[in-house]
């Protein structure tokens, strides 16, 4: 650690004011005596601020860090540290990718980012052995194996025995990685059992590979003693417990500190295994506001951080002391227009407002160029995108089709609202794009802003009309992102959407060892999606990181978040 | 002086007495308030991934399934036992919450208030002491621009000259040095710095404290200096002044024992009204200057529809406020009998 020395400013050893001067008469003499000071300070203001430049190297607000620390900031506050429940905030997440890693994991590529920057991004299509190495003994069995003599972060011993206890935690409990356990097949412990040689076998009632997948993308194995200690009989799993606190678990870093509302500081866990992480310590900034995030990386106060607000990038991009890494991003943003309110459910008035949807500008204007357009529903990084939206900006022709569903020129359209998050400053000027082409129609269209919360409460209950939200699917996978936005009984449908052929592809081709016939299911849909328009696809924002120079190994993952382990220096 | 002990036990029980309606009418304008708002509390919590059923138990753990009425009735019987909820954005029970960080609020709004008080209070006399005179001009034109500065302005500028221009000061957040020694304590970290006998870190929270204490101090000094400089106005024109130095005394006696404490009343309670706007209102310092105080978490609080943490840091704010003026009426009591506290504006 690099070593700070401080001098502290020189304390009066006695108090010499036996007087009070300001409330003597003043003379002009001491007057024009005050005035010489207040001259002759600002002078040695206005010198020390030449010299600001000269003093950072003893200045607290630039110690750096050492290369033994990394420090991120990140922002929001931790809503849950239970690996079952933890999804939206991402202190929580990269914590958790952090210091719970996966039984297998993603590897990574080499690739060069606009401005012919060095970086990586993720490879779906290669699993690598992580917390256990992997084999298939069957289309249908898996088999995990553990290293001997692992142990969990808290010393519980990590065998396969405690991975049929976290198993069991995972499916009981029934959140995020029971859902994805169903998809493949896997509903029941009774398919998980403990084999010989440190094992553990997993038989799924489809063949399909998809487990693997999910496994690589739902965090690994917590040991289930500690569980025991936190259960209660109200609370078996002890959700109560790991709300607040982070399970006991195996990964590259361990939790050094937890200070709510502050930081949450990391370091390298000397019993794992894997590969060794870059930086012996991480630590989290918890930041409200995106402006100290920039503040203190522009003092280089913190070394990485990601999602910065699009309208200060091309000023970092000027700073020689950061990098501005942008990747091509797997995360489409949409309208969503809800069949549940006319006029949405015109299949004529969804395919008018998708040709009066401003594509060029909302790439140009709201996300200043750092963005892609969306051609589908899928991002193209899926396998089985195809160019499918063929709607360009034409309002002439939203006009004809609005004329055709009985509306001309928006006469008797219901008024609706374009409602967005308040937090995504793009998504705002999306929305001010949108009401003026959809105005020009004779459309009556407001926009609101919600708070995140609200937003996300009026979404998931179906309540929007027209909501602007992105979706990016952490399984790279064109079936998985069909399933939850467009499968009639999904839990995230928010478009209300219902084709019954869209419904039977889904359900013929989500876990099936039919590759061709899959793909060819995949076209089939992403052309009704284009057909029947029920979401409009704005465009393909970028994944945005920031990193101080000398930072290396900055990768893209699925799920467009930070994995600490990875950078180095 | 026993008419002053009566009068000050008799200020003190009536604040008391007072406190508990104030209290229930906080407590009641709150909950309504948060159930007014937009959105689901459990948003945050609630996973899509949650069954109805685990929906379902969770309203039930909540008691979002119950009526309004009997949902009030179960956070008063919380509150009765000191446990004000479990925070949505923390997953913590609040009042921890709340005691983890009430003490950073405090330091900063004890430092912002000496500040305003050391400002505030000598602008204020010294434009009392000559009026129309050139400190007078030269300190209206301050109190009126300061006035009209924005704190979030104010805070920012703070925050670009001293911290990203010229480096002398530590920038938003925990200190650096801090997460290098494992992260922010949580405490209020002058404090634990002298407890801990630790100069660099005392030092170190000292820096890290001064911006965010000139913002908060600079914003309250206008308010203060305009008290002062009218309550000493006032008095130094009064007629028993006049007699005073026309009896000879002296400028420094005529001030320190007369002027003094006949124009203490309305600045102690400008005071109580400015420690009760910096323990509530300083919400922006703390967001800008990412300082872990009630403020901040309020604020995420507010954003994120979280019920218990919003109730629970008006509960703590409205404690506080009434807290101070039961201490600022005791001591315009003790220092000025003759003054009606009951009737000192607030």
């Amino acid at each position: 650690m690099k070593d700070i020395s401080i001098e502290p400013n020189e304390v009066p050893e006695e108090e010499h004011r036996t007087e009070l001067p300001w409330l003597a008469p003043v003379s002009r003499r001491t007057m024009m005596r005050y005035a010489g000071a207040a001259v002759a300070s600002s002078g040695i203001m206005g010198l020390l601020e030449a010299c600001g430049g000269s003093r950072k190297g003893t200045s607290t607000a630039t110690i750096t860090t050492t290369k033994r620390l990394l420090t991120a900031g990140i922002s929001g506050s931790v809503a849950s540290f239970d690996p079952a429940f933890a999804y939206a905030d991402h202190p929580s997440l990269y914590t958790l990718l952090a210091t719970n890693a996966p039984y297998v994991k993603y590897g990574v590529k080499p690739t060069t980012l606009p401005g012919g920057l060095k970086a990586q991004m993720v490879n779906t299509t290669k699993i690598l052995p992580n917390v256990a190495t992997y084999k298939w003994l069957a289309p249908d069995k898996l088999r995990l194996t553990f290293a001997p003599g692992m142990k969990f972060a808290n010393g519980d011993p990590l065998d396969n025995r405690a991975a049929y206890g976290a198993f069991e935690r995972q499916i009981g409990i029934k959140a995020a990685a029971d859902s994805l356990f169903k998809i493949a097949g896997l509903t029941s412990i009774d398919q998980v059992s403990v084999a010989p040689d440190n094992s553990l076998d997993i038989h799924v009632s489809k063949s399909s590979t998809i487990l693997l997948d999910f496994l690589a993308i739902t965090a690994g194995p917590t040991s289930p003693a500690e569980m025991k200690q936190h259960a209660t009989a109200k609370d078996k799993w002890a959700a109560d417990y790991y709300k607040a606190n982070l399970a006991a678990a195996v990964g590259p870093y361990k939790l050094a500190s937890y200070t709510p509302g502050q930081s949450i500081v990391l370091e390298a866990y000397e019993g794992w295994k894997g590969d060794k992480p870059g930086f012996a310590r991480v630590a989290q900034r918890l930041i409200q506001d995106s402006s100290q995030t920039l503040l203190l990386l522009k003092r280089g106060q913190i070394d990485v951080t990601d999602y910065p607000p699009v309208s200060q990038l091309k000023a970092l991009q000027s700073d020689k002391n950061v990098q501005v890494l942008s990747w091509p991003s797997a995360d489409p943003n949409y309208l969503y227009l809800n069949a549940r309110f006319k006029p949405f459910e015109n299949r004529l008035v969804r395919q008018a407002i998708a040709y009066a949807t401003p594509y060029d500008d909302i790439i140009q204007a709201a996300y200043l160029g750092f963005a892609a357009p969306l051609k589908s529903i899928l991002p193209p990084a899926f396998a089985g995108y195809v160019e499918s939206w063929t709607y360009k900006t034409d309002i002439e022709k939203a006009k004809s089709l609005l004329a055709q569903a009985g509306f001309t020129g928006g006469e008797g359209v219901r008024p609706f609202t374009i409602t967005y998050r308040q937090s995504r400053e793009s998504d705002q000027k999306i929305a001010l794009l949108m009401q003026q082409n959809l105005k020009s129609l004779g459309m009556k269209v407001e926009v609101a802003a919600r708070p995140d919360a609200s937003f996300l409460d009026q979404l998931y209950g179906f309540k929007l009309e027209a909501g602007i939200f992105d979706f990016p699917s952490f399984f790279w996978d064109a079936y998985y992102h069909f399933y939850w936005n467009l499968k009639s009984d999904s839990i995230v449908n928010f478009t209300n959407y219902r084709n019954d052929e869209v419904d039977k592809l889904i359900d013929n081709y989500y876990v099936t060892t039919e590759t061709g016939a899959r793909l060819e299911g995949a076209r089939r849909i992403q052309e009704l999606f284009n057909r029947d328009a029920p979401a409009i696809p704005l465009g393909l924002p970028n994944y945005n990181l920031v990193v101080r120079k000398g930072i290396k190994n900055s990768t893209y993952w699925n799920d467009a978040n930070m994995r600490y382990q990875y950078f180095a220096k | 002086m026993d008419a002053r002990r009566s009068l000050a036990l008799r200020l003190t029980i009536r604040r008391v007495v007072l406190l508990v309606p104030v209290v229930v009418a906080a407590l009641v304008l709150t909950f309504v308030l948060t159930r007014l708002t937009h959105g689901d509390p459990l948003a945050r919590v609630r996973s899509p991934f949650m069954s109805g059923e685990q929906v379902r138990a969770l309203r039930h753990e909540f008691h979002f399934d119950a009526s309004v009425p009997a949902q009030f009735g179960y956070y008063v019987a919380g509150v009765v036992r000191g446990d004000l909820g479990l925070s949505f954005t923390t997953a913590r029970p609040v009042r921890e919450d709340l005691a983890q960080r009430l003490p950073a609020t405090l330091e900063l709004v004890v430092v912002g208030i000496v500040i305003a008080v050391i400002v505030g209070g000598a602008i204020g006399i010294a434009t009392a002491l000559r009026p129309g005179g050139a400190l007078d001009g030269v300190s209206r034109v301050f109190v009126l621009v300061a006035t009209g500065i924005p704190v979030f302005w104010l805070s920012l500028l703070l925050l670009f000259v001293f911290y990203l221009k010229l480096g002398w000061l530590p920038g938003p957040g925990v200190s650096t040095g801090d997460l290098e020694n494992g992260g922010g304590s949580g405490g209020p970290p002058i404090l634990d710095g002298l407890l801990s006998l630790d100069w660099p870190r005392t030092w170190s929270a000292i820096q890290q404290v001064i911006l965010p204490g000139l913002a908060l101090g600079l914003t309250c000094t206008p308010f203060f200096a305009r008290v002062v400089r009218e309550s000493f106005a006032a008095v130094l024109d009064s007629e028993f002044i006049a007699c005073a130095r026309s009896m000879g005394l002296s400028p420094r006696t005529v001030i320190v024992r007369h002027a003094a404490p006949a124009a203490a009343p309305p600045i102690l309670t400008a005071l109580g009204t400015l420690v009760g706007f910096a323990i509530g209102g300083n919400l922006i310092v703390e967001i800008i200057f990412g300082w872990p105080g009630i403020g901040a978490y309020a604020y995420d609080a507010i954003l994120a529809n979280d019920f218990p943490a919003i109730e629970g840091f008006v509960l703590l704010v409205t404690l506080m406020y009434v807290f101070v003026f039961l201490v600022v009426d005791a001591a315009v009591a003790w220092i000025a009998p003759t003054t009606d506290v009951a009737e000192t504006p607030q």
